[in-house]
């Protein structure tokens, strides 16, 4: 009985993700274990594309820098949005003004925003270096040296899609009522404290969300490097999604990239599921 | 004693926050204006070096030639209608499944609700040619209906299951008590959702539409997959146009063009975050 | 509180109106019906005003509509459309480099027997045919009209040419006059601001390597390209002296993957450049003099690369005919306005077309005398096999970058990029 009314109020989500989810994937799951390039008949090869995926030195490579990119960017990011949130929200002049300029990369396209960055951080005649020669730091070349590529375009990311997080952390905070501060406030609690004890618990859930969220967008990463780096130099910032893409669309090799996505998606499951199982621990239920 | 040193503690910290604040401001906005700037800069000032900060002729022009270059009006146009309706129909499915998952006891919860989750990780492009045949077989190719229906339907490309998992744990955080007050009150468990649940989140409601709005608006790959007529495009079309252009080195038209793509999401932002806002201070107020 | 239900039912009201409204085929009212799909976006109005207006003047009967696709996603949709076997157009423009994918699924006709009933091959650089031939073989059916090719050229700054007080480049240089150039053209101020290069290279295929590599001698691919030739003696001094040039000799900085070669070129810190012809639209609005000259020779000649655009005809076109009408117009353009501009300036490869003044007198302005005169002089290589990107993109380029960055040694490098190719083109070879 129950389930019926709850199905009822699924009933439009289910539909679309059978249709528009569900039915892909099984049919990209198939061609994982074809031969097939656009255009020609799949031809089934079995394990044939994982094999060679996960026997070649490039994917492990890649991997390994999707791994470093989301370590970079996923701490940086959260903690910048929190931040970002918990100064906004005090109730203070200007405050709609900051916000408004927090959230302005979010509305940017990326495109745009890589073209401007990719421009700001030109080795030798860039703004960004030439800032940092005014305070005596000879910068790197940022795009162009190996070790650099990669933190540069998650610095860029972290400006990019800080407001984005931030918005979700303050619709978060709105929904902790006041009360408690007041309480603990007169109970004399500083600061500090009451931050520990009534807003980070009570943010939990939502820090969780933007969390799993995050670290998904930064297994994702893709058009930065399309824009800025087409993967280089040399493959040091080729990350997985990019991989994928490259190898449908530029390498016209669907079967390949499907096996590629398959491996990609087990990846993130796994460490989605990880962050669920460890949600217990630190995630505040009413 | 006791409240001066309150007073003082607080007054540094406004101190200290306004600075965070103004030195956070900067360096957000210093690419940005870079934008500005470069969407008022010639050809010839462009390339200067050093650069010119502020153009000392600014060239409103390029503006304009934005617009003489293609049909904006008919780009926006169609923007507005994809991004509107599909906004509507993807808080519509996902509030309803939303509140199913965070009210509900139903067989296979878990089940369906991590298989949603796992759709947001799998890239688009793996989906695409299927979609794609799928949108043939469906008549709704070079047809607007292949951009907006999918989101009735809680998004076809993997972003749906963020709303839903978004307004989840909105809902769960609203006490309990209420529904089962409305409950004894005879109201039915839809009437609950409508006037009690979906007021109560409009922080959350205000922000997935406009995540929403912002994903259809700023989405260039699925209206040139699925449509081919120049007048059903919609603006990001116009600056895939215009990116062309850069070849040419005419990074001054695309910032225009980039600048005349963002003010509506801004409008749009300002008009949700007072809705956030507005929500914010009465929930503050009731506690 | 009525909002959140009205909000319901204006959704579902929509939802339903959308669903009814379903695109319709259009009808064609005795008219043949022609969709061109090209990607000259920044060019649409020359495409409709010097091509297709005049062609609908010319041919009542043919009613021809535009699609213009983003360049960056033609082949995404090209493909998509061709995955799910649904035709996009009748006429499609096709670039090289992909050029042999479409043909090896027989996404167009082969257009022999129009071409040689309706045109005359001694009308065309023909040596550019190749590439559009089924499966790149000299005598297989060809399967896209070619209209348009690229050549290397070597772009100069006459501004520092002249600062320096050296001789303007010519078609009788060497790629040691070339070097003596660069040296005398780079000076080495501390600040890195006010320092000029001689020379700006790259590092990927399309855009001077494989000239270089190929007029000195070396090779990428073996003759039959079914192994790779990067190990062979003659291809590692090429490569080699190519990296010295950044590394030993200093007359050159290191490629930098974020921008375009044309638009550092553009800043005027770089007395000349390697690069692909159609980069000089880039240079369009250069603060500085400029001109191009053909690439120096090497102890091969002067090899170049053949690349360039076709006209396909797809295999679900129900009109032929009416389609290769089109074609034929697009590639030899018989009005010549807007000749320049149809292919951003990029050379045509109807003789007649490439030797109009519309075409050598167009913008921007420079000698491309020079750059047709090349056609005569110099022998073109291709380097497309099946997969070929995969091993530019994964062995090539990369290394290439690791190499002129001096983070790789030449032999490494090659080594590195001669396990790729073969390892791509194994894959190709295996019977499937």
């Amino acid at each position: 009985m129950k389930s019926r009314t709850a199905y009822l109020y699924l009933l439009p989500v289910l539909i679309g993700f059978v249709v528009f989810t569900l039915g892909p994937v099984l049919a990209s799951f198939y061609l994982s274990f074809t031969h097939y390039e656009i255009g020609a008949k799949p031809v089934f090869i079995g394990l044939g594309n994982y094999r060679e995926l996960l026997q070649s030195h490039l994917f492990w490579q890649v991997t390994g820098q999707t791994f470093y990119y989301a370590l970079l960017y996923v701490p940086a990011s959260v903690a910048a949005s929190l931040g970002l949130a918990l100064l906004l929200e005090k109730k203070i002049r200007g405050l709609v003004f900051f916000r408004t300029v927090y959230f302005l990369p979010v509305v940017t396209s990326m495109v745009a925003a890589a073209i401007i960055w990719g421009w700001l951080y030109n080795g030798d005649i860039g703004l960004l270096n030439y800032l940092l020669s005014i305070i005596g730091i000879s910068g790197p070349k940022w795009l162009q040296d190996p070790k650099w590529a990669l933190p540069a375009i998650a610095i860029m990311s972290v400006w990019k899609n800080a407001g984005y997080n931030m918005m979700i952390f303050l619709a978060g905070l709105a929904n902790i009522p006041n009360d408690y501060h007041e309480a603990a406030r007169l109970d004399g609690a500083s600061a500090w404290e009451r931050f520990r004890k009534i807003t980070l618990p009570l943010l939990s859930p939502v820090m969780f969300f933007v969390l799993v969220i995050t670290t998904i967008g930064a297994f994702q990463v893709f058009e930065q490097t399309y824009v800025m780096t087409n993967g280089g130099p040399g493959t040091s910032t080729l990350t997985l999604s990019y991989y994928i893409w490259q190898t449908a669309f530029e390498f016209f090799n669907l079967g390949s990239s499907s096996a590629l996505s398959y491996l990609f998606f087990l990846i993130v499951l796994l460490f989605t599921a990880l962050q669920f199982r460890a949600r217990k621990r630190w995630v505040y239920q009413a | 004693m006791k409240n001066t040193a309150v007073k003082r503690s607080f007054r540094f910290s406004l101190v200290t926050r306004y600075a965070l604040l103004v030195i956070l401001a900067v360096i957000m906005l210093v690419p940005f204006l870079w934008m500005i700037v470069t969407s008022l800069q010639s050809p010839e000032t462009l390339v200067r070096f050093p650069p010119q900060f502020i153009p000392r002729s600014p060239r409103w022009s390029n503006y304009s030639e934005v617009f003489d270059e293609m049909p904006i009006g008919t780009f926006f146009f169609n923007s507005v209608k994809i991004s509107v309706l599909g906004t509507i129909g993807e808080l519509m499915a996902a509030s309803l499944a939303a509140f199913a998952f965070a009210r509900m006891q139903f067989r296979g919860k878990k089940i369906i609700f991590g298989l949603l989750l796992a759709t947001m990780m799998i890239p688009f492009q793996v989906t695409m040619v299927p979609v794609f045949i799928i949108m043939r077989w469906l008549g709704w190719l070079d047809s607007h209906a292949s951009l907006i229906v999918p989101h009735f339907f809680g998004g076809a490309f993997a972003s749906g299951a963020f709303g839903i998992f978004l307004l989840r744990q909105f809902f769960e955080s609203i006490p309990r008590e209420l529904e089962d007050a409305s409950r004894i009150d005879g109201a039915s468990r839809f009437r609950f959702f409508t006037t009690i649940l979906l007021p109560l989140s409009k922080p959350a409601l205000a922000v997935l539409a406009l995540f929403v709005f912002m994903g259809i608006w700023n989405d260039l790959l699925t209206p040139v997959l699925f449509l081919s007529t120049e007048n059903k495009m919609p603006l990001t079309f116009g600056l895939a146009v215009l990116e062309t252009v850069q070849h040419n080195f005419r990074y001054d038209l695309l910032m225009a063009g980039t600048l005349i793509s963002v003010v509506p999401i801004l409008i749009f932002y300002m008009i949700a975050q007072r809705w956030v806002t507005d929500a914010f201070l009465r929930t503050g107020v009731k506690g | 509180m009525k909002v959140p239900r009205l909000f319901f039912l204006f959704g579902v009201c929509c939802l339903a109106v959308l669903i009814g409204c379903g695109s319709k085929e259009s009808i064609q009212n005795g008219k043949v019906h022609l969709k061109l799909v090209h990607f000259y976006l920044d060019q649409k109005d020359t495409w409709q005003h010097d091509v297709v207006e005049p062609f609908m003047k010319a041919h009542p009967n043919i009613e021809v509509e535009v699609e213009a696709v983003p360049f960056g996603l033609y082949t995404t949709k090209i493909l998509s459309s061709a995955a799910s076997g649904t035709p996009m157009g009748d006429v499609i423009v096709i670039d090289d480099w992909f050029g042999q994918e479409l043909f090896r699924r027989n996404y167009t006709i082969p257009l022999d027997s129009f071409y040689h009933r309706d045109l005359n091959p001694d009308d065309f650089f023909t040596q550019f045919f190749t590439v559009w031939r089924k499966g790149n073989n000299a005598n297989a059916p060809l399967m896209a009209m070619p209209a348009a090719g690229g050549v290397t050229a070597l772009f100069y700054n006459k501004d520092l040419f002249d600062k320096a007080n050296v001789k303007y480049p010519d078609s009788t240089w060497t790629y040691s006059d070339l070097l003596t150039a660069a040296k005398k053209l780079t000076n080495n101020a501390s600040n890195p601001r006010d320092k000029t290069w001689g020379l700006l290279l790259d590092d990927g295929l399309f855009t001077g390597v494989d000239t270089y590599i190929y007029s000195n001698g070396g090779k990428i691919l073996s003759d039959d390209k079914t192994h790779s030739a990067m190990m062979e003696p003659q291809t590692i001094a090429a490569v080699q002296s190519y990296v010295d040039l950044i590394q030993k000799e200093h007359v050159a900085p290191p490629p930098d993957p974020s921008q375009l070669l044309g638009q550092r070129f553009m800043l005027g810190h770089a007395a000349m450049m390697l690069h692909i012809d159609v980069a000089k639209t880039e240079l369009k609005h250069a603060t500085f003099r400029w001109d191009v000259a053909a690439p120096p020779k090497g102890v091969a000649g002067l090899m170049d690369r053949q690349n360039g655009q076709a006209f396909g005809i797809t295999q679900t076109c129900e009109q032929p005919d009416s389609a290769w009408q089109l074609v034929k117009w697009v590639v030899t353009l018989p009005s010549k306005t807007g000749v320049n501009d149809l292919f951003n300036s990029a050379m045509p490869l109807y003789k007649p077309l490439a030797h109009s003044t519309e075409f050598l007198d167009g913008e921007p302005n420079c000698n491309r005398q020079a750059l047709v005169a090349i056609n005569n002089t110099g022998h073109v290589f291709t380097l497309i096999t099946p997969g070929w990107q995969e091993w530019r993109d994964h062995g090539f380029t990369p290394n290439m970058q690791d190499m002129l960055a001096g983070r790789k040694s030449v032999q490494e490098g090659c080594a590195a990029i001669d396990r790729k190719i073969n390892e791509v083109l194994a894959r190709y070879r295996a019977p499937q």
